[in-house]
């Protein structure tokens, strides 16, 4: 589990309501909204998991990182691995105890189980477990992965973060493979691949 | 032997680090330590152009940025048109940052007077600390310099698609919103494990100028070698093709800073600094990767992996029980921090490269925040030093990290419990000494009784072989080589 000690925090008069901060969240916990004083960033708090990826990217600085008085936890708990994990691991090629986000060190077997749960985005998977809240960047590929291993539509992502599914070293096409593959070791990199992560037989 | 120490790398104030007066003592001035300059380890080593000076370096550089450029053309560019400089954070981290600011500003004031335009515009991307190139830009005056045209971008900002031989990916709008970009990179070797010196100058391409989701894919979905086709695709791709007049690189070595070098043709760049890399880091890093036990200490205002010294990482040491330049090792994605295939304390795969076991112990003295390391205090022995605690303890990407270290109250403490819990007294010191090392007594004599044979070794055994399995062949090697100096005698 991981617990929430940040929020992040918007200082009205500076805000002037741009909405840079609402295409970075990765839980779309800001929005804009109309007050007397103009547009201005509004944060959900009970979604905000201060990971201040909106405080670094506020061209203002409107936006800072305070402690929470209200302490939360997020995260699936104890995981046991299922056969529906299992697959939808396997689907993705990766182990259920494998790990995607590197900061909060969470297993492909949470990120398949908040979507068992009903988790339906990278957002929904980012609320569910606290994937892509630290460094907001390396996980993405693991979580739309896994997503799309669970037989997911990717819709449209509500911000900058992602556009979709993306090349893997398992579905590189025959004529780059032919062209590239001596130079850049890629049939070498699929056989290696194919042999430490599981599903890797399907080639 | 004991020589003087070299200078260790300032403290940052940073966002990302603690306050300089919190950091009560260097490595540098622990009892038996000694300088240990690269060219006392390799005497054929070429010279640098380091000085303390930063307005003597600002100077030569700028002579031969405006050398380098002579021999490139610019014709692309008419009167009046946009130009983006694209640069990278990790260009201001390198000795000092000083250089590779100054060759930004001259190329500004080159492309000005030679192409008569002044919409010239700064794009600087980052890696995991978003705020840190505003920081650099603030530092140099850059902001200034481009007359506001300075931008720091972030991997979350608007993505642009770009059409490749691999599908659709995403390169960083911001970075491609001017009719031409010119390239300013360097070759520091820095993540080997990522780029394996196999395309080192085209990587920014799918890191520093591409959003989260292409580089997560370069990251975790493709081999660490077939990764970098991805940089190669969208470098190549008609769109950035539509657009690419020239790069410029800061040329840099484990001695320090040696020039500038510029070319039309990256390709043709890449492959010369790929010999130039393997001549001059393959020789360091090799011996580094022969010591067979050592304390480390970690003393610069970076994160974890990316502190330095001698122009390598600490990085660069932790997977030095893989000969990263060799292509036929494979190795998973992410592999040098392998921290994706573990879970706990084994790995799921047996066979993984390892954390290189001669790390005994790690003593975090100084370091920055803003980059995952959890792992490395769950694989190594870790010690952090006073306040540094609390930097990982405030870290969003590193809330776990103190779970797994030790808090020792200050360096001559932590070094004295390594060494009697380890039984080496072997200390290597990663606090960005520009052209060497500060070690301890022990390691200096092993690393100068050992350095000729590394020397013979890689330039006859693995030289040989690393060349080969990029096409070089040893004749192009050496006029490459003899360009690089008679460019350098030319300035």
């Amino acid at each position: 589990m991981k617990t929430i000690t940040n929020i992040s925090d918007v200082e009205i008069k500076k805000c002037i309501g741009c909405g840079a901060c609402v295409k970075v969240c990765p839980v779309a916990a800001i929005s804009i909204k109309q007050t007397e004083n103009g547009k201005k960033a509004l944060v959900d708090g009970a979604l905000c998991q201060g990971c201040g990826i909106c405080v670094s990217r506020c061209p203002k600085d409107a936006l800072l990182l305070r402690t929470r008085s209200d302490v939360f936890e997020v995260g699936m708990g104890e995981v046991n691995v299922t056969p529906e994990i299992e697959q939808i691991c396997t689907n993705a090629h990766m182990y259920p105890e494998q790990v995607i986000c590197f900061c909060h060190r969470i297993k492909a077997k949470e990120i398949a189980a908040a979507i068992l749960k009903g988790a339906e985005t990278p957002e929904d998977v980012s609320r569910m477990t606290g994937a892509r809240c630290g460094c907001g960047v390396l996980c993405i590929t693991g979580v739309l992965r896994l997503l799309l291993g669970a037989g997911k539509e990717l819709k449209k992502a509500p911000g900058n973060q992602w556009y979709g599914k993306m090349m893997t070293v398992w579905d590189l096409p025959e004529n780059v493979l032919e062209k590239y593959g001596e130079q850049y070791y890629l049939q070498s990199d699929q056989a290696f691949m194919s042999k430490i992560y599981p599903g890797g037989e399907k080639l | 032997m004991i020589k003087a120490t070299l200078n260790p790398s300032p403290a940052r104030v940073s966002s990302y680090n603690m306050r300089p007066d919190q950091l009560k003592m260097r490595a540098a001035e622990l009892p038996d330590m000694t300088g240990m300059k690269i060219e006392d380890l390799f005497r054929d080593s070429d010279l640098s152009i380091n000085t303390a000076d930063a307005s003597e370096i600002r100077q030569e550089i700028r002579r031969r940025t405006i050398k380098a450029l002579s021999n490139v053309d610019l014709s692309k560019i008419q009167p009046g048109d946009s130009v983006n400089l694209l640069s990278s954070h990790h260009g201001f981290s390198i000795y000092g940052g000083e250089a590779y600011a100054e060759i930004l500003r001259t190329l500004r004031d080159e492309i000005e007077r030679r192409c008569h335009t002044s919409d010239i515009r700064l794009r600087a991307g980052v890696g995991l600390r978003f705020s840190e190139t505003s920081e650099y830009i603030k530092k140099f005056g850059l902001d200034k310099y481009f007359h506001g045209k300075a931008l720091a971008t972030a991997p979350v900002d608007p993505g642009v698609a770009i059409e490749t031989e691999l599908g659709t990916l995403y390169g960083i709008k911001a970075a491609y919103d001017a009719k031409w970009i010119i390239h300013v990179h360097n070759n520091d070797i820095r993540e080997l494990h990522y780029h394996r010196q196999l395309g080192r100058l085209f990587k920014p391409f799918a890191m520093s100028y591409a959003t989260i989701e292409t580089r997560s894919s370069f990251h975790q979905s493709m081999g660490p070698r077939s990764a970098n086709l991805l940089a190669r695709c969208i470098y190549e791709s008609p769109y950035v093709q539509s657009k690419y007049v020239c790069g410029v690189m800061l040329q840099v070595g484990p001695a320090g800073i040696m020039g500038v070098d510029a070319d039309n043709d990256l390709a043709a760049q890449d492959k010369r600094f790929c010999v130039y890399n393997f001549t001059w880091y393959g020789r360091i890093i090799t011996l580094l990767s022969s010591i067979p036990d050592a304390i480390i200490i970690i003393d610069y205002p970076g994160p974890i992996p990316y502190t330095t010294a001698g122009g390598i990482l600490f990085g660069n040491f932790l997977n030095g029980n893989v000969d990263e330049f060799d292509l036929e090792q494979p190795t998973p994605p992410f592999t040098r921090y392998t921290d994706m295939l573990y879970p706990d304390k084994e790995p799921l795969y047996d066979k993984l490269p390892t954390p290189n076991p001669a790390i005994r112990s790690l003593i975090v003295n100084y370091s920055s925040n803003g980059y995952p390391g959890t792992f490395f205090a769950q694989q190594l022995p870790t010690m952090v030093v006073g306040d540094q605690g609390d930097v990982f303890r405030n870290c969003p990407q590193n809330k776990l990290f103190m779970n797994y270290a030790l808090q020792v109250e200050d360096l001559p403490k932590a070094v004295d419990f390594a060494v009697k819990a380890t039984k080496t007294r072997n200390i290597l010191t990663f606090d960005g000494s520009v052209g060497g090392f500060n070690i301890s007594e022990e390691l200096a004599e092993l690393m100068l009784k050992t350095a000729p044979a590394i020397s013979k070794e890689v330039n006859e055994k693995l030289m040989p072989v690393w060349l080969k399995q990029r096409g070089i062949t040893i004749d192009q090697a050496a006029e490459w080589m003899s360009d690089f100096r008679s460019k350098r005698s030319a300035v």
